[in-house]
């Protein structure tokens, strides 16, 4: 088997397929800080894409409850558990070695473990062991598609007493004693896939231009063997044409079709109609050798390369998924570690105490519709708020923060603090505010 | 009684019984495909179809039993071996050759709509052209010399005979308010682009394919294989026809008097049986007979007298021996 580097595990990895890479890849960052569950997306998503027979249990982009929630259910136990058992069978230790490299080719040390592509079922022969799978994975039954917002608000942690409050003293930073967060997924566009790997008809392919990986609907013969290889869990099977369907990552939009978009390369439905504004989408450009190009006034590459605040999905799977994270400050660490990586802690001091950069970048959160190919923030506003932040001092600035579009168009130019509007007590039409009125 | 003796009466009686055995294998002209040099023979027969499964006209047809064993090709996914053997068949009109296949499964699978499902299937498949003339692979044909395969689904098979079917027939009580825009075709895109697999009203429950090398299978650009198969008491019974010869490359032709090879393929879909996790044969030839002259009843009476000469003088031998 070829093998491939992967940057998100520092090291080598063994892959069916030789390196090719995209010129542009499909990325994106979601601030878990900020999530509320609202399934906005998820909607956005299903009256977009997924409305139709054999498509019900469908929903490419989903929001899931962790630690408990999943959807299929439990998707990420049970893999993490095969995982865990190949681990223990093969003699070895799912750990990161802190060997971390400035640049983008190891930002998070050493996977000493395995991946899916390594930690593979099959049996030991006389020539050697010899793999009856691509990639270590399992079906799920139509059992596990039910109920996708299973365990919704189900937070883990000490059992409570019948009229009592379980912290008498309340709970607070850095971790919670009892905890959930919301998870919003869709298709993470690995760069490593293993839907694509594991399809025997190599129906799969990831286009060259932004990374995007679709089923060819004409080639796939409904094998499931991408449903199975998919740790992310985001192919489907669809009875109602007998083949698999998965995330196209709306590639008109990023194509700039949408007749909205003035032939300007645009986000997502699930990423536009975020109404916490916890998610930014962008295409980052890739070198030959498949780590990102230096580039960082592009947004997503300041996030995960300059700021470090946004990780990987459990990277130790391998496929190198294109899906970032900003880990919620208040979840015990060896849980964040577990799915984020070694990154967690530093991902988490730098959100809390954000840089001025970070802290305008984070306005241009859905701010607009089209993608932000480039940003500037002018270091020129007032001090507007002072404090200390784990122990030291930390100051906000009024900064402007502008967004620029593919062609370097203007398309977002705004402030840190948000603009206040007071409505008057008595209107120009002559009508009285309610006092609950917004 | 002296020892000696005693195995002396063993061995008559086991060879007797062995003796009997092999006459009536030979008799009902029953062969087994993995001694060497072993021919699956396409009788002629003046009428034969295929909408009788268990048309008395197989009698005519010499059965061959063909084992089966796991698909092992060194890179995965590999894997499968449910299904230990099959019988086949074959039988010719002078315009097309006829299959019939059966084997042991104790599950009738003929859905493949819930996440879980898989379905029976049975694939058999012939070389397109030899490679400087050697056989192609048998993995699925290879570059230059393609494999013409065939291969029948038992989903396939119930909508061939019983209609279209989905996920409510699966799920009865299912609700759903209802789909916008369900009458638009690229709302199924696999059925927009004419996936064979999307269609939903089937002509046929035989995919024809081509292969030239394993992950390259591709439906042919004509879907000319007819077929038809029943579950009965733990075991598929499957037949297969197509036209001797046809204008397309990518089919395998036949004619009368020729000889190719043919390798056989089944699924248990119970077993999780799919693409590559299979149950596979090696090449096994195949040869169509010409037409031969009438045989007169005399002849038949003949042989049967014979062998009842020689299972009844077998029999007297047996007893004696014994008693």
């Amino acid at each position: 088997m070829p093998e491939v580097y992967n940057w998100q595990l520092g090291r080598k990895m063994k892959f069916p397929f030789q390196e090719a890479y995209p010129k542009k890849q499909f990325a994106f960052v979601f601030n878990l800080n900020r999530c509320i569950a609202c399934q906005t997306c998820t909607m956005a998503c299903k009256s977009t894409w997924t409305f139709s027979k054999g498509q019900e249990f469908m929903w490419w982009n989903n929001v899931e409850t962790k630690p408990y929630g999943g959807y299929p259910q439990h998707w990420d136990i049970k893999l993490l558990k095969m995982l865990d058992e190949s681990h223990k069978k093969m003699g070895r230790k799912p750990i990161w070695k802190s060997e971390m490299e400035k640049g983008t080719a190891r930002p998070y040390g050493v996977y000493e473990g395995l991946t899916i592509f390594e930690a593979l079922p099959g049996e030991s022969t006389p020539m050697g062991f010899t793999p009856s799978e691509v990639a270590l994975g399992y079906l799920p039954g139509d059992k596990e598609w039910r109920f996708p917002n299973i365990f919704e608000d189900s937070p883990y942690g000490p059992l409570g007493k019948r009229n009592a409050f379980v912290h008498s003293k309340g709970t607070s930073l850095p971790e919670h004693e009892h905890w959930f967060f919301y998870l919003p997924r869709l298709c993470n566009h690995c760069t490593y896939p293993a839907c694509l790997a594991a399809c025997p008809r190599k129906a799969i392919y990831k286009r060259e231009e932004d990374g995007i990986v679709l089923i060819d609907q004409k080639r796939c013969r409904g094998y499931k063997k991408c449903v199975e290889a998919c740790p992310y869990k985001k192919p489907m099977f669809r009875s109602a044409t007998r083949v698999s369907e998965k995330c196209i990552a709306c590639y008109p939009r990023i194509e700039g079709k949408d007749p909205l978009s003035n032939g300007k390369p645009m986000e997502t439905r699930c990423m536009t109609a975020c109404v916490g504004k916890i998610r930014i989408q962008g295409l980052v450009d890739i070198d030959s050798n498949g780590v990102w190009k230096k580039d960082p006034q592009n947004p997503i590459y300041f996030l995960v390369h300059v700021e470090k605040v946004a990780l990987p999905l459990y990277p130790q799977f391998g496929t190198l998924p294109n899906g970032y994270y900003i880990p919620p400050r208040w979840v015990p660490r060896k849980y964040l570690y577990q799915m984020f990586g070694p990154g967690v802690d530093e991902a988490i001091e730098r959100y809390t105490a954000p840089s001025r950069d970070l802290l305008g970048l984070l306005q241009l959160f859905r701010t607009t519709q089209k993608i932000i190919f480039k940003f500037e923030v002018q270091k020129t506003g007032e001090k507007i708020y002072e404090t200390t932040i784990n122990g030291k001092k930390w100051a906000m600035y009024n900064d402007r923060v502008i967004g620029y579009d593919k062609d370097g168009e203007i398309v977002v130019d705004t402030k840190v603090l948000e603009p206040i509007f007071e409505r008057k007590q008595k209107d120009q039409f002559g009508y009285y505010k309610h006092y609950n009125s917004i | 009684m002296l020892r000696g003796e005693l195995m002396n009466r063993k061995g008559i009686l086991a060879f007797g019984v062995v003796f009997l055995i092999s006459l009536t294998l030979t008799f009902l002209n029953i062969k087994i495909a993995n001694s060497q040099g072993i021919i699956l023979e396409a009788k002629y027969v003046e009428h034969i179809s295929i909408d009788n499964i268990n048309d008395p006209v197989w009698d005519e047809a010499v059965p061959v039993i063909v084992p089966l064993s796991a698909q092992s090709r060194i890179t995965a996914p590999r894997g499968g071996g449910a299904i230990k053997s099959l019988t086949a068949r074959a039988l010719h009109d002078g315009e097309a050759i006829y299959l019939k296949l059966t084997w042991k499964d104790d599950t009738e699978d003929v859905s493949f709509l819930r996440q879980e499902d898989f379905r029976d299937s049975v694939a058999v498949q012939f070389p397109v052209k030899l490679d400087n003339g050697k056989l192609p692979s048998v993995c699925m044909g290879q570059l230059g010399a393609a494999g013409n395969i065939w291969h029948w689904k038992a989903d396939w098979n119930e909508e061939y005979l019983n209609g279209f079917k989905d996920i409510d027939n699966v799920y009865p009580n299912m609700m759903v308010n209802f789909y916008p825009r369900e009458e638009e075709e690229i709302f199924y895109p696999a059925k927009s682009v004419g996936n064979l697999y999307s269609v939903d009203k089937r002509t046929t429950p035989v995919e024809n394919l081509i292969s030239t090398e394993y992950g390259t299978i591709t439906p042919s650009a004509e879907q000319n294989v007819i077929g038809k198969g029943e579950w009965k008491n733990g075991e598929w019974t499957v037949v297969m026809s197509r036209s001797f010869t046809t204008p397309y490359e990518s089919d395998a032709q036949f004619g009368v008097g020729k000889r190719t090879a043919i390798s056989f393929a089944a699924w248990d879909g119970s077993a999780g049986e799919r693409d590559g996790l299979k149950s596979t044969s090696t090449w096994i030839d195949l040869e169509i007979s010409e037409p031969l002259p009438q045989k007169s009843p005399l002849d038949t009476i003949v042989v049967f007298t014979l062998f009842a000469a020689i299972v009844i003088f077998v029999v007297f031998i047996i007893i004696r021996t014994v008693t």
